[in-house]
């Protein structure tokens, strides 16, 4: 592993944004040890200057650790294991956060069913750590409000022609601009 | 011999049981002339708690139905609401002083209102998903799904059963299960709304209603860790903002209040705005 300037090309791991992220690491990382994970991190070399963490890898994590339940925000790895897929759902879901989630399956079926049940707003299957300008990034539960991107992303910079600013609208996807509120009732009325 | 009328007294509706409040509080429900109607449960923080819990433990079942079934059972809802259409106009004719017949119209509009909200639940999905063509060998779809335990501020004026179905029906849709305060001063349809629920294929749970002070319960609502979403349409004379603060620590997510007779109006909005989407790629082979 090589911890570097991350405009450079063969540089695996790049800085730490901020000493407070640092400190944030290094003490998830401490509690990851209190509470009986075991830490693994290479012998690798650290740049002199700026905030370094070395990669860490954490194994005999169990689900009430705080680093399995935690973002980390670090190079910092929690492995869980599992025997059933209903057992390694319900571990991703332990989680107050959502953003994302991966599956790494040769069954494409068994990737869709486990896919539905991930709580999390973006799924990478047999990938992880894809993005696109045209497809929605954001998180569900406490990762966060709202889509960036795709035309889930668009929608929160349109409103619909003719809607009025309440405050549903900031939920309003354009495409729905054509069933504007109008009960059964009201439809009845105009159809006379 | 005359006989002895027997006043009811409304429980609250739990998990799909009727249990009083576990305060043992109850409250006079008054006609607006202020006659004696019923007694209500007056639902303490703790039966808010239960309701949220109850509300979770139904979340896996309701969200994973099929849209088609959802749909189905919300629309049976419909009929059921229709065979107790007496019950209703008598109780929202006593609690608001309407007439019978601005009573009847007010069962017509929400009955109506409940079938087009069922009619969305296998609709809804094709509209606001997406395929996203992405500059690469990957499948790539985009599903809005239910956000999880919505706990709801009822209307608080207008007409009270009117109300109480616009605000709940859209979050019925997508799957997210539901903790309502119903209106305070006239909550009857919305308990007798509860025994529909109950006797219809709703499962227990999915529904949770709670009677008593929103002022009370509201803050206990927005600041706990399990709700995913408050709407709090019926919350206007509410401090409401601190609601909205409170429910931000936890990235709850937010439904201001409304107003006029329009509040919660029917849109494919109010359902969207209790989904959350979900985006998943999937790698494609190049041949």
């Amino acid at each position: 592993m090589r911890l570097g300037d991350p405009l450079d090309k063969n540089t695996d791991i790049g800085a730490i944004n901020s000493a407070d992220q640092l400190k944030r690491i290094t003490e998830l990382s401490a509690i990851g040890e209190e509470e009986g994970a075991e830490r693994w991190s290479p012998d690798c070399d650290l740049p002199e200057n700026g905030f370094w963490f070395r990669p860490t890898i954490f194994t005999n994590v169990s689900t009430s650790h705080r680093i399995a339940r935690d973002e980390v925000f670090g190079p910092v790895l929690s492995v869980l294991t599992f025997r059933t897929p209903d057992e390694a759902i319900a571990k991703a879901n332990n989680t107050p956060y959502g953003l994302s989630a991966g599956i790494w399956s040769d069954k494409g079926s068994r990737v869709l069913a486990v896919a539905d049940r991930l709580r999390a707003g973006v799924i990478w299957a047999n990938t992880f750590n894809r993005f696109d300008p045209a497809s929605p990034f954001g998180g569900f539960k406490e990762s966060g409000y709202g889509r960036e991107g795709g035309r889930h992303g668009l929608a929160a910079y349109l409103r619909p022609a003719g809607s009025a600013a309440g405050s549903a609208a900031r939920h309003t996807l354009a495409a729905e601009s054509g069933h504007a509120a109008k009960s059964p009732v009201a439809r009845k009325k105009a159809a006379k | 011999m005359t006989r002895l009328a027997v006043p009811k007294t409304y429980k609250l509706y739990i998990g799909g049981k009727f249990p009083r409040s576990e305060s043992g509080r109850v409250y006079a429900v008054t006609t607006p002339s202020g006659d004696f109607l019923a007694n209500a449960a007056q639902a303490s923080r703790k039966d808010a708690r239960d309701a949220v819990v109850a509300a979770r433990s139904a979340f896996g079942g309701w969200a994973r139905a099929t849209s088609y079934n959802r749909g189905q059972v919300l629309y049976r809802i419909a009929e059921l609401l229709e065979g107790r259409r007496a019950q209703f106009v008598e109780e929202i004719v006593q609690s608001e002083g309407l007439s019978a017949s601005a009573a009847g119209r007010q069962v017509d509009e929400a009955i109506d209102r409940w079938v087009w909200y069922a009619g969305w639940a296998d609709k809804y999905v094709q509209v606001a998903g997406n395929a996203n063509p992405v500059s690469g060998p990957y499948f790539n779809i985009s599903v809005p799904e239910p956000t999880g335990v919505v706990a709801i501020i009822a209307p608080q004026s207008g007409g009270s059963l009117l109300g109480f179905v616009s605000a709940v029906a859209p979050a019925l849709v997508a799957g997210n299960t539901v903790v309502v305060v119903a209106d305070e001063t006239r909550p009857l349809s919305a308990i007798t709304l509860g025994e529909v629920l109950a006797t219809s294929d709703v499962p227990g749970g999915v529904v949770n209603i709670l009677t008593g002070s929103p002022a009370e319960m509201a803050p206990w609502l927005a600041s706990h860790a399990d709700v995913n979403a408050i709407d709090l349409v019926g919350a206007g004379d509410l401090d409401w903002v601190h609601l909205e603060i409170d429910a931000a620590e936890t990235l709850t997510r937010v439904l201001q209040p409304e107003s006029g007779a329009d509040a919660a109006a029917p849109s494919l909005s109010r359902i969207l705005a209790f989904t959350e989407t979900k985006t998943v790629w999937h790698t494609k082979g190049l041949l």
